[in-house]
């Protein structure tokens, strides 16, 4: 039992390793050798831990190979336009100037239902509020909304801009934690904190959470029980 | 670019480890084979016992770096054949022992043959 427990934290800190190397892509939306990867090492990573005859190295080898091929595959598609139509295929337009391509959405078997669907998970319920619509290859479909049926915005309505209201709010703060990097980016130091917590009466590691935007503007929320 | 270095250095040690995997099968099963097969080659007589005795510890001696990379179950059967042999020439049973040994050098080479990247395993 103690083996399959150590062979089971091993896979696990192996696979941790290798999906952080294959970066953030990897738990978004997945591209087509990204899926393929993804279900072979789940796949692989069980037969080790469920058959302790298998070498555990035998087991390790094809995960890192997978995810050193996905590594150097992706870093080769950002320099090639042919090698990532190859692996990841190329973006397709079902929707042109408000007319559906039957033709396209035949070639992608992508059934009427399936286009009402993801038109739906925007929030689109009518096809003709449709200008323009990519079906990409990760399989989901990106939509240009007509001028009409477009949600108003400040710039539609000509409203003077606001940069203060650009920056969004940041975590500085969390459960007494300070992160430096965002408090940088919002142009304040440690004193600036300090003095901030001071001011409330509380101590830093008393704050449970804090926002902090580039205007100046915080929120803060101290640790339930702190004085 | 640093996960590209990354992935670069891992792959040079997957393939490294791999081919070192594949020498060292080689040579260890090279020395136990020739072992078996010399110990084949000789007439019955009492010193068969003691010959088999250092295969079956020679064997020992080598599984503890083979179980790293050959699944165990294929490990355990060769095992448990050089653990017969010094007992079948302690009893004279010659016929078995020589079969045994048959049978050894057969797993042996199935062993390494299955370990090297020829078109037949590959396919």
């Amino acid at each position: 039992m103690l083996v399959t427990f150590f062979r089971t934290l091993i896979l696990y800190v192996v696979i941790v390793f290798g999906v952080r190397l294959m970066g953030k892509r990897q738990l978004g939306e997945l591209q087509p050798s990204e899926l393929v990867v993804t279900i072979l090492i789940s796949n692989i990573a069980t037969l080790p831990i469920e058959e302790v005859e298998t070498p555990l190295f035998s087991g390790l080898l094809p995960i890192l190979s997978l995810v050193t091929f996905e590594v150097i595959i992706s870093a080769v598609n950002l320099h090639s336009r042919w090698m990532r139509r190859v692996f990841s295929g190329s973006p397709v337009v079902v929707i042109k100037n408000g007319e559906i391509d039957q033709k396209k959405l035949r070639e992608l078997r992508f059934s009427v239902d399936d286009l009402m669907a993801q038109l739906r998970q925007d929030q689109i319920f009518a096809v003709d509020e449709v200008d323009f619509a990519v079906v990409e290859t990760t399989g989901k479909l990106s939509v240009y909304q007509k001028y009409g049926a477009r949600t108003l915005t400040p710039k539609t309505l000509e409203m003077p801009d606001q940069p203060d209201q650009n920056a969004p709010p940041l975590v500085v703060v969390s459960d007494g934690h300070v992160y430096s990097d965002y408090l940088a980016l919002c142009g304040k130091d440690m004193a600036w904190l300090e003095d901030i917590a001071a001011s409330r009466r509380t101590a830093i590691g008393d704050i449970f959470v804090m926002t902090l935007d580039q205007a100046g503007n915080y929120h803060m929320v101290k640790r339930e029980g702190a004085v | 670019m640093k996960r590209l270095v990354i992935a670069l250095i891992l792959l040079a040690l997957i393939f490294g480890s791999s081919c070192l995997s594949l020498l060292l099968l080689e040579r260890d099963l090279a020395e136990i084979g020739s072992f078996a097969a010399r110990l084949r080659e000789e007439s019955p007589s009492a010193e068969l016992e003691k010959e088999s005795e250092e295969l079956f510890r020679l064997w020992n001696e080598k599984e503890k770096l083979l179980v790293i990379f050959v699944r165990h179950d294929v490990l355990d059967e060769v095992t448990v054949l050089m653990a017969e042999l010094p007992s079948l020439a302690r009893h004279r049973e010659y016929g078995h022992f020589y079969s045994g040994l048959d049978v050894i050098l057969a797993r042996l080479d199935d062993l390494l043959d299955s370990a090297r990247p020829t078109y037949r395993n590959l396919l």
